[in-house]
């Protein structure tokens, strides 16, 4: 293992091993390293890839052919719903006259229930019967309406707690994930950074604060281009110990945004670009990476895993659709990812998920009591051969060392 | 409106004096950072709620514990002081306990306010109502709650085909739970009714009987005016 090792996940994780271990290393990382070590203070993740433009990483990442970005269809017209019903219809097609099994992982947020809603809206009851639905008990108090009237009876119940996406994948199924639904929209960081804006403005240049609090409240902050809040976004990703970092790190996305030439004008776009652009993959792989339990992560990434939103036409949605309200409605957390709750309403006429859905993290509680051993706690990337490195493997410490000065 | 006058069933206001401090607890929704509805009277009747809410919105219980003046008209200009963490609420409400007027703020309503908050406020009272008539019936009529009881005893129960009941209705759930699955999965008021009325009207054909006399009491508790 050395520099030239080409990776497709590489992170900091949680718990003590990994703090424990990073934080010997930070006072001796060179500055590159150091900086890819703040930066999981900001995101609780470094792994960042740069789907498109440039970006640094201490390692050599790579992009699997997946998880390429599209090109930027010009007058884009297909709307989420069009979009959404024929991808439906393309995995109805796919299973249909088969025997092949197909179960959807479901959360009860906003993406999974989209997927679920459009296979209820596409395909015959029959059809239904045959899907699968790996759920937990967080899934159902998350949205139990939908639980009751489209689920509970009609389709196969796995827990999730009592499995996971590798287990399946090895009993043949093909598995439909949405981890990618926040690619499209745009990250919870930005929503983050509005709702904390009050004390953020104490941390920014006193000079700057009147005309800042004005931009934020303005109604039209859609239009008003993002390096205007730099000092905001800058207090927003500072870091202890390092008070250049915000500046830093802003200005890295920067220019991976001049540089990708990326459809991204307002905040909120600039936020969406972080995780639909550098954030990407790492979504792609979680499945495989944290909840995965199964004998051949290759095999389930690149045969049994059907990532609903990880779809070109989608994706061509999301860089078509910035500042229109189809993402998000104003700073609100009741009107996020719009596109996702009309769909969602065509089909359970819900008012209330419709209104009031936040998002509410729920994996990490079903990793914390699931069966399956997930030994995330030293996990620290995976190669482009899909074997998985920890933090506790000499190579890879000596690789750190040579990294430090 | 105040509280004396609003949500509180009358048969019971007797038992509930208004709190001296104000109200007690505010129900705070993240969704759209402002309390939703206060109670003034008992926490734990109001958590319950909550919970039975959960279904529609998440939601936080703040118990108050300093002197203020909030009323269900004017809660819904009132915020939290620090909404940081909002983004990572759960589902399922929690209770946490707010020591200071400083820990609220006047914030005024949303400038998209419109009747849909103010029915929706409408609705939790309502719930709200029907869990201190619920548990009212509950404590007074149920002296067989089994499942109460056989659940500290673990599976060495379960090997011997010892069968508890709810209460004493026959119901396999029993009438508080089957009451709050009504207000847990109904989307409105009129779904709730709707589902109330077909049980009463079903018990009404019955000769007198345990669950009749359960449906009677709630609805004696929950009193007129709420259809």
């Amino acid at each position: 293992m050395d520099h030239k090792t080409p990776f497709y996940y590489a992170s900091i994780g949680p718990g003590s091993l990994h703090r424990d271990f990073w934080n010997s290393v930070y006072p001796k990382a060179n500055s590159d390293l150091r900086f890819w070590i703040d930066t999981y203070k900001v995101f609780d993740l470094n792994g960042l890839i740069a789907r498109s433009g440039e970006w640094f990483s201490p390692w050599n990442m790579k992009v699997p052919p997946q998880c390429a970005m599209p090109h930027v269809v010009e007058k884009f017209s297909k709307t989420f719903e069009e979009i959404t019903d024929a991808r439906a219809i393309e995995i109805r097609d796919r299973i249909r006259g088969s025997d092949a099994k197909i179960a959807v992982f479901y959360s009860g947020g906003i993406d999974s229930t989209v997927c679920l809603a459009a296979l209820v809206r596409n395909l015959t009851a029959e059809e239904l019967a045959n899907v699968h639905v790996c759920l937990s008990a967080e899934s159902i108090v998350e949205n139990p309406t939908f639980f009751d009237r489209f689920i509970r009876g009609r389709m196969t119940i796995h827990d999730s707690a009592k499995t996971s996406y590798g287990v399946l994948a090895d009993q043949g199924y093909l598995e439909i994930t949405s981890d990618q639904g926040d690619s499209l929209f745009g990250t919870e960081a930005g929503l983050q950074l509005y709702y904390m804006s009050d004390v953020l403005l104490q941390k920014v240049p006193a000079a700057r604060r009147t005309s800042l609090r004005n931009l934020l409240s303005s109604s039209n902050i859609e239009e008003i281009h993002y390096s205007q809040f730099k000092d905001l976004v800058a207090a927003y990703f500072a870091v202890e110990n390092n008070p250049e970092f915000g500046y830093q790190l802003f200005e890295r996305i920067h220019a991976n945004i001049e540089s990708a030439r990326a459809p991204v004008h307002s905040l909120h776009d600039y936020f969406w670009w972080v995780i639909f652009n550098l954030k990407y993959t790492y979504c792609a792989f979680r499945p495989v990476l944290h909840y995965f339990g199964g004998k051949d992560r290759r095999h389930t990434f690149e045969y049994s895993l059907i990532n609903w939103f990880n779809q070109s036409e989608y994706q061509n949605w999301s860089m078509n659709n910035n500042g229109n309200g189809m993402k998000i409605q104003g700073l609100q957390v009741q009107t996020y990812k719009m596109a996702a709750r009309k769909y969602i309403y065509s089909v359970d006429q819900n008012p209330w998920y419709f209104r009031h859905k936040m998002k509410i993290a729920s994996v990490g509680n079903i990793i914390k009591r699931s069966a399956v051993r997930l030994d995330l706690m030293s996990l620290f990337g995976m190669n482009t051969d899909f074997e998985i490195v920890r933090i506790t493997n000499p190579k890879f410490r000596a690789l750190v060392e040579t990294l430090c000065t | 409106m105040t509280d004396a006058d609003g949500w509180m069933p009358t048969k019971l206001r007797a038992f509930y004096t208004t709190s001296e401090k104000g109200a007690r607890a505010g129900v705070y929704s993240p969704v759209i950072d402002r309390f939703l509805f206060v109670d003034h009277h008992d926490l734990w009747t109001t958590f319950h709620a909550a919970k039975l809410l959960s279904s529609k919105m998440p939601l936080v219980v703040f118990a108050l514990s300093f002197d203020n003046s909030l009323t269900q008209e004017s809660c819904s200009e009132w915020t939290i002081a620090n909404s940081r963490s909002r983004l990572s609420a759960s589902q399922a409400p929690v209770l946490k306990m707010l020591e200071s007027a400083k820990d609220v703020v006047h914030r005024g309503l949303l400038e998209n306010a419109d009747s849909l908050e103010t029915s929706e406020q409408k609705f939790a009272l309502f719930v709200l109502r029907c869990t201190y008539a619920l548990r009212w019936t509950d404590a007074q009529l149920n002296a067989i709650d089994h499942n109460f009881y056989l659940r500290f005893f673990g599976p060495e129960v379960a090997e011997v085909p010892i069968r508890g009941q709810a209460d004493s209705t026959g119901w396999p759930k029993g009438f508080r739970t089957a009451i709050e699955e009504i207000l847990y999965k109904s989307k409105d008021r009129d779904e709730i009714w709707s589902s109330i009325n077909s049980i009463k009207l079903s018990l009404q054909r019955q000769a007198r009987s345990n669950a009749k006399l359960y449906m009677d009491t709630f609805l004696a508790h929950l009193g007129p005016g709420t259809e």
